[in-house]
This record gives C-alpha cells, structure tokens and sequence, in this order.
C-alpha cells in the first residue's frame, strides 16, 4: 500500500476514524486504503457497523464531529488530499467534485421546499448561474433521472413523491454539476425489490453517460454484481478482501466473503439477515484481539487471535487479510 | 457496575439500602438543576412548616411606631405600612401559597387521573370528554381561574377550587395520552384477553406506566398552581387581607414603591424562589423518569 | 388551502358553542343571590328587583339561557353594570390599546426567543446556551404582575426614564405610545422569551438531525444557507404552533399587567369587572377573549399549512 497514488482519481490511505464517547475511543474505521481509477466503479461491502458509511461521510467531510474525528490517513483526491481542506474549501468540492446520495430517500429531501428548488439550489451555488439556467438543468436532470412530467413535477414536494421517486430526485441533485465521483450509500436498500433494480440500472446507466466514478456502498454481494467493477469487503473497520468482481464471486478468500456469498438474498424472498455467518459484527467499544472476524469464523485457528492479518495478495489485483491460506510460523507474520 | 464505583463519596448504607432499592434517586441527585431546584423548593418548604418558629411575630400584629422600616438585624425583611413584620407575613404567606398549590395538585392527581384515564380506556367518553376538555382549554389558564373565582367570591378555597377546575383538563389530557399508548402495549393487551377486569387493568397494569409523565405533570401544576394563586391574590380573588399571602402583600405594598419598595420586592423573591425551585424540580424528574421526553430536549 | 381553512373553521363550531356554555354557566357558579352580591349590603328589596329583572335572574333557567343565545346571535354581549353600555362596545372601545401592547409584545417575545433558541442550539453546552436556558428557566417562574412592579422601581422610581404607568395612543403620539407601552411589552414578553428560546433550541437540535440537513450539506452549502435555509423553515413549523399559545398567555397576563401600568386596555376591563362584581362584563369578556383565541389558532393553523406544505395539501385533515 505504502504511499497514496495520486495518479487516481481517489486514494485513500490508512484511514482511521474514532467515534469519542464518555466511555472511550472507539475506531470505527482502522487503517483503511482503496484507490478509484476515473470512471471506475467500487464497491465497498459489509454488515452494518463495518465502517462504510463512516468512510464515505469521511471522504465528504461530513463526519458528525464530535462525536466522530478523523485520526490519521490521507485521502487524496484529484490529486489533493482533502483532510487538512479548510471547510469552505470542501463546500466547493462537495456537491460538485463529490457527491453523495444516501439510504434513507424517505427523510434525505427537505420536505418544506420544491423538489425544483432542491435541485436547483446546488447549480445555483456551485456553477453561478441565474435561475432560469439552473431551472433548465433542474428540468433536463429530472428527464435525465426517468422523472415522468418532470416540469410539473418542479413544483411539487417531496411527500408527494413515492421512496423510488425521491431517490431519482436524489440522484438528479447529485449529477446535477456533473461531479467526477459520485459517494453512493445503501442508494436502494430502502426501496422495494423491483424499485431497486430499476434504481441500479439508472446508476449504471448515468454512471456511463457522465464517465464518473462511484462508490457504491451495500451490504448486498447482490447489487454489486450487477454494478461494480472491483469489490472492497469491509469488516469491523478494515477492509478484510478486495478484488475484481469476478475475483469475490468465483475463488473468495476471506470467510467473511464466503459468509456474505453464501447468504446473498434470492430475488423472492426479503432475506436480508446473514444467515451463513453466526454472531453479530462486533462493537467498536469491544473489538476482539487479532483478526476482528474470528469469534465468528469456522477456521479459526488460535494464532488467529493473536495475529492481525495484512492484506495478503491473493493471486493478480486480489488481496485477503486473512491467513488461512499461509503458513505464519514460515512468513514470520508479526502481530 | 456496583454502586460503592459510582458514588465514592457517599455513606456506606446509600451505597446498599436507598440507591439500590430507588436508582432512579441516584439519577436525580446527579441532576444539577433538580438539586438546585430541590435545594430552593426545600427551602421554601421548610419556611412554611416551620412559619411559627422561624417568625414568632404575629403576622397581623399591628405596630403603627414601627412603619415603613427597612430591612435591618431586628427586623430582618423590614416592616409594612402597619408595622407588621414582613418576615411573618412572608413566611405565613409560604404556608398559605404551598398549602394552595398542593391542594391543587391533590385534586388535580385524583381527578386528573380519573377523567384521563376513563378517556383514554373507555372510548365512547373519550370524544365528549376531550371536548369539554377543548372548551375550558380554549380560554387562557389564567383568564378562566380568573372568572371562576370571580364568580366563587374571593377566598383561598375558591382560589384552589378554580385553578384545580383550569389544570385538571389539562393533567387529565396527559394521562390519557398516556393511557392510549400502554393500553396497546402487549402485556395489557394480553391481561385484557385473559379477561382481567376493566378496573384491574387500569389499577395493576396501565396507571402504573403512567406515573412518570403525571408526576412530572403535577411537579409543573404545583408551579403553575403557586404562581396563579399569587396573581388570583394581588387581584383581589385569593383569601381576603390582612390573611398574609404574597399576592395581597405585594398589591397592598405596591402603594408604597416608591418609599418602601422591600414590601413589593420580598415576597415577590419568595415567590419566584418557589416557582423556579418547582420548574427546576419538574425539569429533572421529567429528564430522569420520562427519556423520551428528554430525547427532544437533549 | 380554501378548503382547509372552511374544514378549520367547522372543527371549530362545537368548541365555540361549549366555549359559550362555559361563560355562561360561570355566571351560574355564583352562590347565593348574585343580585345581593351585586347590590351590596345596603341595596334595598327594590332595587334587587331591579337589578334581577335587568339580568334576567326573576326568569327560568332555559328562559335565561334562551335570551343569552338569542343575545349572541344579534351580536349582544350584554350591558356591563359598571359602564351602563353594552359589553361588546366596551371591549371593542379598548382592542386598539391591548392589541398594540399584545402585538408590541409579541414582536419581541419571537425576535428574542427566536434568536436566544437558535444560538443556543447553534452553540450547544457553551456559556451561552447555559445563560439562554437559565434565562428561559428564571423568565417562566417570575410572576409578571410582580416582574412589572419590579420595572416600574427600577425605570421610573430610580432612573426617572420611563413614567409609572398610563397610556398614550400610537396615533397621538408615537414617542409616547413607546414611553407607555414599553415596560408593559417587555413584561409580558420576558415571560415567553424563555418559553420559546427553549422550544426553538429543542426543535432547532432536532431538524439539525435530520437527514435533510445532511444532504443541504451533502450539496456543499455553506453553513448559513443550511440553517437559514434548510433547518430554520422546519424549525418555525413546531415554533408557529406555539405562537396561540403565547398570544394565550399574553392575554390574561394583560389582565394582571394592564392593572400594574394603568393601561386601559381589555385587560384592566376585565380586572376591575372581577373587582366590582360586574358579571355581565365578566361573561361577556371571558366570551370574548376566548372566541378571539379561537380564531387567532384558526390564524396560526393556516400560517401553519403555509410553512408545512405537507399539511396543506392534504386535504383530508
């Protein structure tokens, strides 16, 4: 991993974010590094309390601070790493570099103000136009995102909107100054089964027409097959594999990857428990010694919670923290 | 957790005996504002009980050589237009507002309880009751207590009888809110399918669960209670002069503002001590007993 | 929204007629003759007659209860004993004077408790949110008529800015209407500043929350857009919902504050009417104030679907 590479688009390294409490420091993420080629598309998957979302509000400089810091690491974008940006610095970059849309499409709009308005207000602020300008982008965004009348539609408000709605005009504000990676977190969990498949494709679909690159954040191995590029799995903080979609799917490295491939939902149950996997992400307040997974992991061996296993190359672009696969005593793995 | 960790500084048997059997005291006492509260409230309390040892003067004794004196060593809060001693008739005054206010939360408990609870259990008298309740709510608290007064004529019965009639719609309007939501509940809804009685129901299993919103609803009622019974006085509707209560003393002191302004100031002190003693109190048993309440105040 | 305002104006019937049966029963509270009451000790047999066949009192209860309704339907509060002229002429002589005060008052209870809630919720646990919340705190438990007397020793007995009491009509003189009305605003206000600081920071904290917020920021807004904008259009939602209730408070503490100041407004009508015993007056006022609340929260509901768009277009409610 070493050094960020800022020949990406994003390069994150050694991230590590605490969430302080009365109680203590608790990492909520510890040591994670990705890199995001242009145009590229990532998926970062894991259980609930994994981090994701905590990286993703990190790279946004939208962490809730206090109770949540950012400790260490860089996260270099466009060649900038955008910790130490002041916030008036990352205004500009959110919302028209970065954006992000979000779970919950139900409470993420403002209910007191037009959909028009909310999408408007974004152009408005970032490009400096007037508001019969931002109002044809406003118009031709909500074509863009599959938004039927969409002029009439200008003046309404969100609660008269349903969820799959709500979330295209979330994606309209999101794409409305073009911006180089879009931050997508849980974009359809929320949403119906065939609501979200719908919601998937349009991603897919903007995400070829304005060339950007997108983070997509889910607990569900489903979606990212469908979307992504290359794979990220994150557990309790660390990112345990990573590798192209193909890797994660056909030869899985980690038994966290296993576990979460094992209980991908069919498409007509709602499944959504991990029913493969036994026992709960751990607390950030109580993280066990050594590799995170192995209180719940079948090949738990007893060096495993000793050792906390580095991300280990697994074969081309495909690495693994766990070390199942190698001999430690011969690799002189330390903890 | 033990209790010998969390409060180091306190005696061995409130480590074992009253913290255990009541954590929730253990909670109030690190509340800041309900010690302060509970600190001024007591205060005020123990004047009251205490008004004929603390002020051995009568507070009727009329002493025409020692007018308008202010407050010094001998006459601690100073005299009146008739010589009387203020600290007597502003102790006296405390027995009469507590004795009000806590008449008024006594009724407000029993009736409050009755009519909110037949309301929230009983539905077909939930809408006439909630009604009657929209009515007297429709005219300001003080105006209403004003005219019942008013048409009772001026006595401190009629006083507590007349804030009692403005409070009791509203308490009875939170402990139906109260009731609606336990009586879903599941252990009630499984003591109604094993076809326990109406009464039982309500006595064992709902009004239980609804005491912590009625008890910090009376906290504020007593405030409320004390504070109206003031300005029933000053209007001339409380008990009728020269019985001390604070109002009358501060609308009989208020000729002399600019003379002897502690006739006005005193008893006006006492009061806003009282008052802001019980929202103090209020504020930490509400924060303690009711966290969703606390959840919108955090 | 013409529509939500009728269904309003409908929901309100019922309460308005128990609100008339409760003004009108209050005179029925009275123990005993109230014409004796009225007459005093040394009114002779003759002239209590007279004074019950003026109210009606020589008549059945229904009879009675049929000349109130009938009263109220011409628009006839009643005469006022005290005044000899009808009640409703008397309190509509004095709306401009409490209206003035009310208003005046109201202006600044929402300009300070507005402000106070939004910093401290902006400020959380600094010494500002704690002196706000003390404040709000200490303003709920001072009694005004009190608080007002305190003002009266401070401005007029010791500094000599402002006189005791009395009232100067706006149109006569503004100076004088700010000299005369000042203290009896700010007395009524200091009591609601606290109330509403105290509403608007818990309301303030909890918009902050919200989703919403996070995607104004999301869209890199600056910081004063998301408040101004995004948070403070929500917070007036629950904050507008409150204002009945302070117009509420500020009108029977009128009663107590106009007596202090020596305002002849609604308030000090209905102080001396309780005084002397003039319950035509009492009736009538109680009526009064408590239909002008009505239709004031008939006001606030509407301003209230104004800033809610979710109310207004559901139409069901």
């Amino acid at each position: 991993m070493g050094t960020p590479n800022s020949a990406q688009l994003l390069s994150v390294r050694d991230l590590r974010v605490e969430f302080e409490y009365e109680s203590g420091a608790a990492p909520a993420v510890d040591g994670v590094s990705f890199d995001l080629a242009p145009g590229e598309v990532l998926g970062i998957v894991g259980e609930s309390g994994s981090g994701k979302s905590v990286t993703a509000l990190s790279i946004m400089g939208l962490l809730p601070t206090p109770p949540g810091r950012v400790a260490g690491g860089t996260i270099l974008f466009e060649g900038e790493d955008l910790l130490p940006k002041s916030p008036a610095a990352m205004r500009h970059i959110r919302g028209k570099r970065i954006s992000m849309i979000f779970q919950e499409p139900m409470t993420s709009l403002n209910p007191v103000f037009t959909i028009g308005d909310q999408v408007m207000e974004t152009v408005i602020y970032h490009e400096r136009v007037g508001r019969r300008a931002a109002r044809d982008r406003a118009l031709e965004m909500l074509e863009k995102v599959g938004i039927p009348s969409p002029r009439a539609r200008l003046e309404e408000y969100p609660h008269q909107l349903s969820g799959g709605m709500r979330q295209r005009i979330m994606i309209a504000i999101a794409l409305a100054c073009t911006p180089a990676l879009l931050l997508a977190d849980e974009p359809t969990t929320a949403l119906d089964v065939t609501i979200q498949a719908q919601i998937l494709e349009l991603l897919r679909s903007l995400q070829d027409e304005f060339k950007m690159a997108v983070v997509l954040i889910t607990h569900d191995l489903g979606v990212v097959a469908e979307f992504v590029d290359r794979v990220a799995v994150m557990y309790a903080g660390r990112i345990v594999e990573t590798a192209d979609v193909a890797g994660v799917f056909e030869r899985p490295q980690h038994p966290y990857t296993e576990g979460l491939l094992a209980s991908i939902p069919s498409l007509d149950t709602e499944q959504t428990r991990l029913t493969a996997i036994p026992g709960v992400v751990p607390s950030p307040f109580e993280l066990p010694a050594g590799c995170r997974f192995a209180p719940r992991c079948r090949h738990a061996r007893p060096p495993c919670t000793t050792i906390i296993p580095p991300l280990l190359p697994r074969g081309a672009g495909h690495g693994a923290a766990c070390i199942r696969h190698v001999d430690y005593r011969t690799e002189g793995l330390k903890s | 957790m033990t209790a010998a960790v969390d409060a180091p500084g306190l005696p061995a048997v409130a480590k074992t005996g009253l913290f255990k059997r009541w954590p929730i005291l253990r909670r109030l006492l690190r509340h800041k504002a309900f010690v302060i509260g509970a600190v001024l409230f007591g205060f005020i309390l123990l004047v009251a009980l205490f008004a004929d040892w603390i002020a051995p003067i009568d507070p009727n004794r009329i002493s025409i050589r020692n007018r308008f004196k202010p407050p010094d060593l001998t006459h601690w809060l100073g005299t009146d237009n008739l010589g009387r001693s203020q600290l007597s008739r502003v102790a006296y005054g405390a027995r009469l507002s507590l004795a009000i206010g806590f008449a008024v939360v006594v009724l407000n408990a029993v009736f409050g309880v009755i009519l909110g609870a037949a309301a929230g259990y009983f539905r077909r008298l939930d809408n006439i009751l909630m009604r009657i309740t929209d009515a007297l709510m429709a005219f300001p608290a003080v105006l209403l207590a004003i005219g019942i007064a008013a048409a009772l004529g001026p006595s401190s019965m009629t006083a507590a009888i007349a804030l009692s009639a403005v409070y009791i719609p509203r308490t009875a309007r939170i402990v139906r809110a109260s009731v609606l939501v336990v009586r879903e509940m599941e252990f009630v809804q499984a003591a109604i399918a094993m076809g326990a009685s109406h009464l039982r129901i309500l006595g064992k299993h709902v009004l239980p669960n609804c005491l912590a919103p009625l008890i910090v609803q009376l906290t504020f009622i007593f405030a409320y209670a004390v504070l109206s019974e003031a300005v029933l006085s000053f209007l001339g509707l409380g008990a009728a002069p020269p019985t001390p209560t604070w109002g009358n003393i501060i609308a009989e002191g208020r000729q002399y503002i600019r003379e002897a302004a502690w006739i006005t100031v005193i008893p006006g002190m006492a009061l806003a001590a009282t008052v802001l003693g019980l929202n103090l109190l209020g504020d930490g048993l509400r924060d303690v007993l009711d966290p969703r309440l606390k959840i919108s105040q955090a | 929204m013409g529509r939500y305002v009728v269904a309003r104006l409908i929901q309100s019937i019922p309460v308005l007629i128990l609100v008339s049966v409760i003004s009108f029963g209050i005179m029925k509270l009275v123990p005993g003759d109230p014409a004796v009451l009225i007459g005093g000790p040394t009114a002779t047999p003759a002239e209590l007659d007279n004074i019950r066949q003026n109210l009606g009192l020589d008549q059945p209860f229904h009879v009675q209860m049929g000349r109130f309704y009938a009263g109220l339907a011409r628009g006839d509060l009643g005469r006022s004993l005290l005044l000899g002229k009808p009640v409703l002429e008397a309190t509509i002589e004095r709306i401009p004077v409490s209206l003035s005060i009310a208003l005046y008052s109201m202006v600044l209870t929402l300009f300070l408790g507005i402000s106070c809630g939004v910093i401290a919720a902006l400020k959380r646990n600094s010494w500002a949110d704690q002196a706000a919340m003390a404040f709000a705190l200490i303003g709920v438990s001072l009694p005004n008529f009190w608080l007002g007397l305190m003002l009266i020793i401070l401005f007029s007995v010791h500094l000599g800015w402002l006189p005791t009491g009395g009232y100067v009509p706006w149109q006569n003189d503004p100076v004088g209407w700010f000299r005369t009305a000042t203290m009896p605003a700010v007395t009524l206000a200091l009591l609601q500043v606290g109330l509403l600081a105290r509403i608007t920071r818990s309301t303030m904290l909890e918009v902050l929350r919200q989703d919403y917020i996070r995607t104004a920021r999301a869209k890199g807004l600056p910081e004063f857009l998301v408040i101004a904008k995004h948070a403070f259009k929500n917070v007036m939602i629950p904050v507008i919902t409150v204002i009945g209730v302070i117009f509420s408070v500020l009108l029977s503490g009128s009663v107590v504050v106009e007596s202090v100041f020596s305002v002849p407004g609604i308030g000090s009508l209905l102080g001396s009417a309780v005084l002397r015993r003039d319950y035509p007056m009492i009736q009538g006022g109680l009526l009064f104030v408590a239909t002008a609340l009505l239709m004031l929260n008939l006001l606030v509901d509407v301003l209230y679907a104004y800033f809610d768009p979710r109310v207004r277009y559901d139409s069901r409610s």
